[in-house]
């Protein structure tokens, strides 16, 4: 017995091309695609554009990027990630490099960042200022962030402890 | 498949009439929202400025406060660092803020609110971002705006800001 696919050869080129042999297939493809976008990028992978200089040399003013929102479902953030931290939402968020850990205790001085009162190699660190911050103890939840650009005057730096809540995921 | 349609026709029917209820008999969240969208709009100064346009958006500005509304504003706002005290400050504050300046955008971003059990105050957080029409560049802060309920309508009585990193 021999089938003959009749409605594949009445099917004009064009909305072959346009709409493919099966539309309702089509549609459905469609609305497939349509819908994982706008759950990755909703729900996965956050775009963002950089506004300010805080990160610089590490991610630069006006660039784009992704933040994965996944990053932190299987473990906690590290030392050296840089995160994103929701401000009341994620329409506006701070990018910033984590160094400190909850429990652990801050301080910096003369530009050098002290964990426990050891100094913190950060070689992402490319124009410092004798910065200074009095010894702060991290509480269980809070993670110690700040930008990588330490040449600007320390009081123009938006720095500080966010909790563990904030924390929307990692920058890729 | 008659009852099917009917169902659709039904289901379809009642959807709208939510829609309808909503729309003319919002709940204070949306009230809220509502307000504070048209606030932000009222706020925002166009570029090309008119006195009656400029009179209209200061009084629905005026409308949005209490009469002994308190307002803080921090630092990250360049040359707008201290507290408004009153509504008369606030007005004096909007006006010059008319005069001096032209093309600025206000939006509310990220809103949540609270409302207290008592239903007539409220909390809101929320994210000021100001932006220059046309620049990339732009200010923002987050705050914490209560309101309270008088006469049926929603009125801020303070914003303080928050601090995200602290």
């Amino acid at each position: 017995m021999t089938v003959s696919n009749s409605t594949e050869t009445k099917v004009p080129l064009w909305q072959r091309i346009v709409i493919g042999r099966r539309p309702v297939v089509t549609l459905i493809r469609m609305v497939i695609l349509v819908v994982l976008i706008v759950g990755i990028y909703q729900f996965v992978l956050i775009p963002v554009r950089i506004t300010g200089i805080s990160m610089e040399p590490t991610c630069h003013d006006r660039h784009v990027g992704l933040v994965n929102r996944l990053s932190y479902y299987s473990h906690e953030p590290e030392r050296s990630d840089i995160v994103a931290i929701k401000t009341t939402g994620v329409r506006i968020m701070y990018l910033k490099r984590i160094i400190g850990l909850p429990g652990e205790t801050l301080s910096i001085s003369n530009g050098v960042v002290h964990i426990n009162g050891e100094p913190l190699s950060e070689p992402y660190v490319v124009y410092k200022m004798p910065w200074n911050l009095p010894p702060i103890p991290l509480a269980s939840n809070e993670y110690f962030v700040i930008g990588d650009n330490r040449g600007m005057p320390q009081e123009q730096h938006d720095f500080g402890r966010a909790y563990r809540n904030q924390i929307v995921g990692k920058k890729l | 498949m008659k009852i099917i349609r009917l169902l659709l026709i039904l289901v379809g029917a009642g959807f709208l009439a939510w829609l309808t209820y909503n729309h003319f008999f919002p709940n204070e969240e949306k009230r809220i929202r509502k307000m504070l969208t048209n606030l932000a709009s009222a706020a925002s100064i166009p570029e090309k400025k008119n006195p009656l346009g400029a009179f209209s958006a200061i009084s629905k500005v005026q409308d949005c406060f209490e009469t002994n509304v308190e307002i803080k504003v921090e630092s990250r706002f360049e040359g707008f660092k201290g507290n408004i005290s009153g509504r008369e400050e606030l007005m004096e504050f909007v006006k010059l803020a008319w005069a001096r300046y032209s093309n600025v955008k206000v939006e509310f971003l990220d809103i949540t609110v609270t409302i207290d059990p008592s239903n007539d105050s409220a909390t809101a957080m929320l994210t000021t971002k100001v932006t220059k029409t046309g620049e990339r560049d732009f200010l923002f802060q987050e705050f914490e705006v209560k309101l309270l309920k008088h006469e049926g309508d929603w009125r801020i009585a303070q914003m303080t800001p928050m601090k995200v990193l602290h």
